[in-house]
């Protein structure tokens, strides 16, 4: 009894912001340099009346031209930018996409560790009989919480969204699952305001209605837990670094991964890092990564890959599929 | 580390315009600058620092002293 991926697809925005017209926005901005540090090049930004959900839905379309959307009998959405505060956004898609209505369908609020959780979840429920086909999707559009003078997160963040289709198989091909969290971290990358707590806040321009992403402490997390994280989940495995075909990390910016990779001492040949047209899209770029190495044959039926997510929360999660 | 392979690193990590370097020099940190400095103080000197601790450090001697003296010939 077990589950696997059996198929992805992505959508990403019409509309796309490269580095050329933020260097207009921004003259003193260093484009090349910035390019070649955090390797972006263009990020797709959603427009003004689009949001995740849309994204979450044009990508479940898509995923669905393949699949019979009768099969679906779970929904699980992860997005930090939802429509609204209630109804979760799952149970609208249930109705969009027009999928059955004796399905299970719930969101999650975790950033770039969501794909990993999200497969973590669709196995428990597979493997608990509860659902044999899950839709799990992952939308972003963190560019609707980022100030338009915050050049740094505009350079890095982009939208979009991703849909797996999770099945029921006899062999289990999403293998063991090592997940962590630190909430003591949550200043770290946060929005403030909108939420409960700081509900009364009213003025417009307070930058605590934005993003706020402390880069470098973001960083010292990833080398605090990272390199961990991966050895303990494949100690899970009682497998080896050389066991993996490929490794797909969470794509946060091209100078971090570059690190980590070495510090791992992972071979470059089979670490993926591939952010250029679309940006850090916060829990799609696992997702978006791994239907890019499929198309590009980078990866293969049978092959074994990492898969390791990090962030907001701070949040992670680790775990090997077969594919 | 010696003192001069400090210097020289330094100025290959930051991508700092003045090619030469020594204690007594100014340093400018940009916020990508902070990034490059936690990698490198981690690879080479296995220093952790944290953001905060880089916000003041505006020469060469300071970050010398962030990092301990002890640690260079």
């Amino acid at each position: 009894m077990g589950s696997y991926i059996h198929s992805i697809e992505y959508y990403l925005p019409e509309i796309t912001v490269d580095n050329a017209k933020l260097s207009l926005e921004f003259p003193e901005w260093e484009a090349e340099k910035i390019e070649e540090k955090v390797g972006i090049r263009s990020r797709h930004i959603a427009s003004k009346n689009e949001t995740a959900l849309d994204l979450a839905f044009n990508a479940s379309e898509k995923l669905l031209k393949s699949f019979d959307k009768e099969l679906v009998d779970f929904v699980i959405l992860c997005t930090q930018s939802p429509d609204y505060f209630l109804p979760s956004g799952a149970c609208i898609l249930q109705d969009k996409l027009k999928l059955r209505k004796d399905i299970g369908a719930f969101d999650f609020n975790l950033g770039c560790s969501g794909y990993i959780y999200g497969l973590a979840f669709a196995k428990s429920l597979i493997n608990s009989k509860i659902a044999s086909n899950v839709l799990l999707i992952m939308a972003e559009t963190y560019s609707k919480h980022i100030h338009p003078l915050d050049k740094s997160n505009r350079s890095i963040f982009g939208d979009g969204a991703a849909a797996t289709l999770v099945l029921y198989s006899p062999e289990d091909r999403i293998h063991e699952f090592v997940l962590g969290t630190d909430g003591s971290g949550k200043g770290n990358l946060i929005v403030k305001n909108g939420g409960m707590r700081f509900i009364d806040s009213q003025n417009e321009d307070s930058v605590e209605n934005y993003l706020y992403m402390n880069g470098p402490e973001i960083f010292n997390f990833t080398l605090d837990v990272v390199p961990d994280l991966v050895k303990n989940v494949l100690f899970k495995h009682n497998m080896s670094l050389d066991q993996i075909d490929f490794c797909i990390f969470h794509q946060a910016n091209k100078f971090m991964l570059e690190y980590l990779r070495k510090k791992l001492k992972i071979d470059p040949a089979k670490f993926y890092i591939n952010m250029l047209e679309t940006g850090n899209t916060v829990s799609a770029t696992i997702p978006i990564a791994l239907k890019d190495c499929l198309d590009a044959g980078l990866v293969k039926s049978g092959d074994k890959v990492l898969l390791v997510g990090f962030g907001v929360g701070y949040s992670w999660g680790a775990t090997i599929v077969t594919i | 580390m010696k003192r001069d392979e400090f210097f020289r690193k330094l100025v290959d990590e930051l991508e700092l315009e003045d090619g030469e370097i020594n204690e007594l020099s100014p340093l400018h940190l940009t916020s990508l600058m902070h990034l490059s400095l936690i990698s490198f103080l981690d690879e080479h000197f296995g220093v952790r620092v944290k953001a905060i601790d880089l916000i003041g450090i505006d020469s060469v001697d300071k970050l010398m002293i962030l990092i301990g003296k002890d640690k260079f010939k």
